[in-house]
């Protein structure tokens, strides 16, 4: 092959493979254009012409240096054709790599293009032109900002949450009761950008809304919303009334009050937002809320983390309650047991260890609590018990562990003193959410002034003289006392139930049933009635009495009856009512003697004078007779010597002139007494005035004698008067005759006497029999 | 002085205080009654109350020598007399069968007295 040919073949082959190597670039996928050194085109593809939006002619003066319609740099600045990369490139062989620059089509529209620029060289190796690859690279970019605002809000949330995970573990570990507002605080202005922040708890009882802490307020923005009640305008106000979220936008459109616009404008607020703290069960604890310098919209997405931080701080709210709750039962609980005069203690069911004993224990025991929980104190404990008592505690802590309630008395020794002390223990097992018995709860009570009471009780009631008892509505007896026993003869439990009743006469029994009918209704059992003396053999009186013992409630629990005797107090009243009756009888028979004799005496008497002194004769007469019986003791009688020594020393008579003769002693019976001394006295005034003492010479015998008729002793009387001078003269001067109307109709009729009376020649001579007391006793022989 | 109204009536004294059956009987005299008695004991009181044949009335002391009068009341009853009691007791001493006889109180207002036996006697 020769040279030419060769380079013939050369240049063929090169045409070859630049029509190859244009059709190739007016094929790919980019765009490509190239210019000349003076910035003429000489060549552009289908796809620069699409970024260009438009299709210049090649080699046209008026397109140089680039085929599109305007261009800009990235800064927004205009990139003037003359200036673009590619006359460097031309002129000055400089390639530029990646550059962007914004075209702008003819319709307006712009797009990012890349653009990478190299310089062209003809065969001599001069600069030749320039070539231009550029890109549209409008649609990445875009995607680039998106992808890169995306990854700024990523970190932004990211962020957020970990803020979240923060507050949450430092919330959790809170068990103070300072919970960490201001980090609460500062956590929501970060979550939501506000400038300010605040947190309030509803107080429950008073329904009102109060600040817990705040951040950014003014101090008098923050003393107007220190409580808040439902009722007010404020966004927390409203959201507590409207139990949801409240929003504020533009605090210019807010419709409150002007305090509370001049409590938002002081602290600089134009927009809010409310949020409630609802607890688990829905029902509102407090209030969270922010606060923004500037108005602004609201968003949900806004409040996404947000609610997080809300739902935090209202468990938060609600387990300090609860705690708080709980600290003050623990602590009231305390309180009770070191104020508790019983022992409360609590043991673990497992070692029967105390873990809990309260100070009363010691006044109790006498003995420390450190001495008392050192060591085993199960064991020391049950040393303290007497050793008859041990078992019994013993076996009752047992039943306690197996999860029964349990009252158990045991005695304890105090180690201080020796003495002896009665407890009453009641205890209570204490089990877990499982119901396994883990604790061992008891209340020990001292039981020690109780049992001496009773002790002195029950002494006091078994020394009184009565009969005591309990009973059940309708005297069922639960007990008698030993009084009962003793009195009646039956057993004591013979006695329980009616059967007391079988001691009581069967005439009272009747009007027992009747009284405990309606003692219930009367609050009280009153009744008299014979119990059998087993000792005498008969029934004495007995005045019974019950109480009954109530509950609380008022209801009836059982009957406190004592019965006391009253036989002898019946006894003496009943005799006394015929005292009284006797009195009153006798009262009424004299006042009729009175009247009697003060009729018969008028009709004798000559004048009032003459009625006068006989009748106050006849009166002191009667009231020495009375005086005589009234000084008796009920069996004391008046003797009948007695009886004519009072008469005789009353009338003055001269003693020297009367002979008394008998013996002394003889009992008059009551009721003659008064008649006879009548009679005695007229014989003796007569005597006086007319008769044996009332003459010089006279004399007066009176004898007497006790006789037997028909076995029944009689008294015989026998008045003589002797040495009388009885002439007619005399003898009418004593005519008026009430001493022998006495002696002769009185005596017989009254005292079934027999007499005589004569008026013998030197005086009267008078005989009366009476009958007289057969024995010492003649009680109520009064008439 | 009373008037004789009770002229002709036999009456039973029954009385054991020799004073006051003796003003009785003087007083029922003034009243022109036929006086029975005075007897002073239930058991006289008793013979009368069975042996006289006729008994227009009758006044009655209840304590007779310290045994009550009962048993004549009772007997008076029995027979249709009509009588009253006298007494120094109170009402309540006497057994409520006797409630509706009359009872003069002692000491007896005399007019008062043949006032009520008059009464009973012309009943």
């Amino acid at each position: 092959m020769s040279g030419h040919s060769a380079s013939h073949a050369a240049d063929a082959a090169l045409r070859e493979s630049d029509a190859a190597m244009s059709k190739l670039l007016m094929l790919m996928p980019a765009a490509v254009y190239a210019c000349d050194t003076e910035g003429r085109l000489t060549f552009f593809n289908r796809r620069a012409v699409e970024c260009w939006g438009r299709e210049p002619r090649l080699g046209d003066i008026e397109d140089r240096w680039c085929g599109s319609f305007r261009m800009w740099r990235p800064d927004g600045s205009l990139l003037m054709h003359d200036d673009c990369p590619m006359v460097d490139a031309a002129r000055r062989g400089r390639a530029v790599r990646n550059m962007e620059v914004v075209l702008e089509q003819p319709n307006g529209a712009r797009i990012l293009v890349s653009v990478n620029i190299d310089p062209l060289y003809d065969a001599e190796g001069q600069l030749a032109g320039a070539i231009n690859v550029f890109e549209d690279i409008t649609e990445r970019k875009r995607g680039e900002a998106a992808r890169l605002d995306s990854e700024a809000k990523l970190a932004v949330e990211l962020e957020d949450t970990r803020l979240l995970q923060r507050i949450s573990s430092s919330l959790i570990g809170q068990d103070n009761e300072d919970a960490p507002y201001a980090t609460i605080l500062d956590a929501a202005r970060s979550l939501m950008r506000s400038d300010m922040a605040s947190i309030q708890v509803l107080v429950s009882d008073r329904q009102q809304l109060h600040l817990l802490a705040h951040s950014g307020f003014a101090v008098e923005s923050a003393r107007f919303w220190e409580w808040v009640r439902a009722d007010t305008a404020s966004s927390c106000g409203r959201a507590l009334a409207a139990d949801r979220r409240v929003l504020v936008p533009d605090m210019d459109r807010f419709d409150g009050d002007p305090e509370e616009v001049e409590a938002y404008r002081r602290s600089g607020i134009l927009s809010v937002q409310s949020t409630p703290l609802r607890a688990h069960s829905g029902e509102i604890v407090g209030m969270l809320s922010t606060h923004w310098r500037k108005r602004r919209t609201f968003d949900d997405a806004d409040f996404r983390l947000f609610d997080v931080l809300a739902r935090l701080v209202a468990d938060l709210i609600e387990r300090n309650a609860a705690d708080a709750a709980l600290r003050e039962s623990e602590e009231r609980f305390r309180q009770f047991g070191e104020a508790s005069q019983d022992v409360l203690w609590i043991r673990d069911a497992e070692t029967l260890q105390w873990t809990y004993l309260t100070p009363a224990f010691e006044d109790i025991y006498g003995l420390a609590r450190e001495e008392a929980l050192a060591g085993d104190n199960y064991r020391s404990w049950l040393v303290l018990i007497l050793p008859e008592d041990r078992a019994g505690a013993m076996a009752a802590i047992e039943r306690v562990r197996q999860g029964h309630h349990v009252t158990f008395d045991y005695r304890v020794q105090r180690p201080a003193d020796g003495t002896i002390r009665w407890l009453r223990n009641t205890d209570f097992p204490i089990a877990d959410a499982d119901g396994k018995v883990v604790l061992v709860g008891g209340v020990g009570h001292d039981l020690t002034e109780l049992r001496e009471t009773e002790l002195r009780l029950q002494s006091l009631m078994e020394g009184i003289p009565q009969l005591v008892w309990r009973a059940y509505d309708g005297g069922h007896w639960t007990w008698a006392s030993p009084q009962w026993t003793d009195y009646t003869g039956q057993a004591a439990a013979d006695s329980l139930d009616l059967g007391w009743l079988a001691a009581v006469h069967p005439e009272d029994r009747g009007r027992i049933r009747a009284s405990w009918a309606e003692a219930i209704d009367r609050g009280e059992f009153s009744v008299e009635y014979r119990v059998c003396h087993a000792g005498e053999g008969r029934y004495r009186w007995f005045q019974t009495r019950a109480t009954p013992v109530r509950d609380a409630g008022g209801r009836i629990i059982e009957w406190l009856g004592t019965s006391t005797d009253i036989n002898d107090m019946r006894e003496l009243q009943e005799h006394q009512k015929v005292l009284v009756a006797e009195l009153q009888h006798r009262t009424r028979n004299l006042m009729g003697v009175i009247r009697s004799t003060s009729d018969k005496t008028a009709r004798t008497s000559a004048d009032l004078p003459d009625f006068h002194a006989r009748f106050r004769d006849r009166l002191e007469a009667l009231s020495r007779v009375q005086g005589l019986l009234s000084r008796l003791d009920e069996h004391d009688r008046v003797t009948f010597d007695e009886l004519i020594r009072t008469e005789l020393a009353a009338i003055n008579g001269d003693v020297d002139r009367v002979t008394l003769d008998g013996p002394s002693g003889i009992r008059l019976r009551s009721s003659s007494v008064q008649m006879l001394a009548m009679a005695l006295h007229e014989l003796a005034t007569n005597a006086m005035k007319y008769g044996a003492l009332g003459q010089p010479s006279g004399h007066l015998a009176v004898s007497w004698s006790l006789e037997r008729v028909q076995s029944k002793p009689w008294l015989r009387i026998d008045w003589r008067e002797s040495g009388v001078d009885m002439s007619p003269s005399n003898s009418t001067a004593r005519g008026t005759g009430q001493g022998r109307e006495l002696i002769e109709q009185a005596l017989p009729y009254q005292l079934g006497a027999k007499t005589s009376y004569e008026l013998g020649p030197s005086g009267v001579h008078c005989v009366v029999s009476i009958p007289v007391s057969t024995t010492t006793i003649e009680v109520g022989a009064y008439a | 002085m009373p008037e004789p109204t009770l002229r002709g009536c036999r009456i039973l004294v029954v009385e054991d205080e020799y004073m006051l059956a003796d003003e009785l009987r003087r007083e029922l005299n003034d009243a022109g009654a036929v006086v029975l008695g005075p007897v002073g004991s239930v058991e006289t009181a008793l013979d009368a109350i069975r042996t006289e044949e006729v008994i227009d009335g009758a006044i009655v002391d209840i304590n007779l020598r310290g045994e009550m009068a009962f048993a004549v009341a009772d007997a008076l009853i029995e027979r249709g007399v009509p009588f009253a009691f006298t007494t120094g007791y109170d009402e309540s001493a006497l057994p409520t069968r006797f409630s509706q006889i009359v009872r003069c109180e002692k000491p007896v207002n005399l007019a008062r007295f043949v006032q009520a036996v008059r009464s009973f006697v012309h009943q």
